[in-house]
């Protein structure tokens, strides 16, 4: 069965940077992404060797510490054979923080994105999808 | 206590944008050739230049010899006819930085927690083991961790650059909470000896990290 894109889900906690300290870390990480994914998706699938759009909010519990680009490559890794056969599909990456008592407008969530915006800090939130030109029209 | 310096700097660059908006020009620790002579040796913390009007700023901390500072300073500006002394004085925050304790300090404290968890004071083991928890992530990342940290900030930092896995940052976050209601006075919340036993090896894991060497 193909991947029907966008496909969105969310994982709990915080990530982890690529520049991490121990490497359990990142394995942990790693794992409740790819759980996150198969929760997401049907049992039956195959990887996906279309071009891939990525969008990652951050929703930390309190001031992120590090840099908001350091979390990418672990989770474009941990989707990596798994949603896409290779790193190379990824076209495009979004990647944002959205820190306690900011103000944000999301002019029309989905549903995914509503839970998340509503869910138990910190998690990740994040959407792919088979058109890395969407939001260029 | 906040030194003295950075007390200074941080007024003047509270000052600064007020003083630009009026058309002065804010010029921090001067050079001798910008000060007119009857300031002698004399060296405003900053000096503001306008076209009518010029202004030495002198910040004095709290803790120097500020009323004979002052006075003097008053003496030197009273005859200047296009200067003006304009004194600030700051109370620096109480705010304390933190240095980091020594590993030793470290494991002895952990021994107190585990002592502690075995007389079944779990509140008590709870708080401490917090405070040796902060202490090894100081210890860890000093630069980082100088001023006391929220548990909420410190749990979201260490799991960020990865210093505590996912799954032990899940349940600090608890823990954490836990921790702030009894340090608040909710003194009825149960803490359950898993959880500091849990605590206890999280404080371990680091303690491993902060012996490895791992910065």
């Amino acid at each position: 069965m193909e991947i029907c894109f966008p496909l969105e889900f969310i994982v709990e906690g915080a990530p982890v940077s690529l520049q991490t300290k121990r490497a359990a870390s990142k394995r942990d990480w790693q794992d409740r992404v790819r759980a996150a994914i198969r929760f997401a998706l049907p049992s039956d699938y195959f990887a996906s060797d279309d071009r891939i759009a990525v969008t990652l909010y951050y929703f930390p519990d309190s001031a992120m510490d590090g840099d908001i680009d350091n979390i990418v490559k672990p989770i474009l890794d941990a989707l990596s054979q798994q949603v896409y056969l290779d790193d190379g599909q990824v076209e495009r990456v979004v990647v944002q923080k959205f820190e306690p008592d900011g103000i944000f407008r999301f002019a029309a969530p989905s549903s995914t994105l509503e839970k998340a915006l509503t869910q138990t800090k910190p998690l990740l939130y994040v959407k792919l999808s088979d058109d890395p030109f969407e939001e260029l029209a | 206590m906040r030194e003295p310096e950075h007390s200074r700097r941080l007024i003047i660059d509270q000052l600064a944008p007020r003083l630009e908006a009026e058309g002065y020009s804010v010029v921090y620790e001067p050079p001798r050739q910008l000060l007119p002579p009857f300031m002698g040796s004399y060296v405003p913390d900053a000096i503001a230049l306008g076209q009518d009007k010029k202004i030495a700023i002198e910040v004095i901390v709290e803790g120097q010899s500020s009323e004979a500072k002052e006075r003097d300073l008053r003496r030197l500006f009273r005859d200047a006819r296009d200067w003006e002394l304009n004194v600030y004085f700051v109370r620096p925050g109480e705010a304390a930085e933190l240095s980091p304790v020594s590993l030793h300090a470290i494991e002895d404290a952990i021994e107190s927690l585990e002592s502690l968890a075995q007389a079944g004071a779990l509140a008590a083991a709870l708080i401490m083991g917090w405070g040796i928890f902060e202490a090894l992530a100081r210890y860890l990342a000093p630069d980082k961790y100088r001023k006391p940290q929220t548990p909420a900030r410190l749990v979201e930092s260490l799991a960020n650059s990865g210093y505590v896995t996912p799954s032990e940052a899940d349940f600090l976050r608890e823990a954490g909470r836990l921790r702030n209601s009894l340090a608040h006075g909710d003194l009825e919340r149960g803490v359950k000896e898993g959880d500091v036993r849990r605590l206890i090896a999280v404080l371990r894991e680091l303690r491993t990290l902060a012996v490895d060497g791992v910065h």
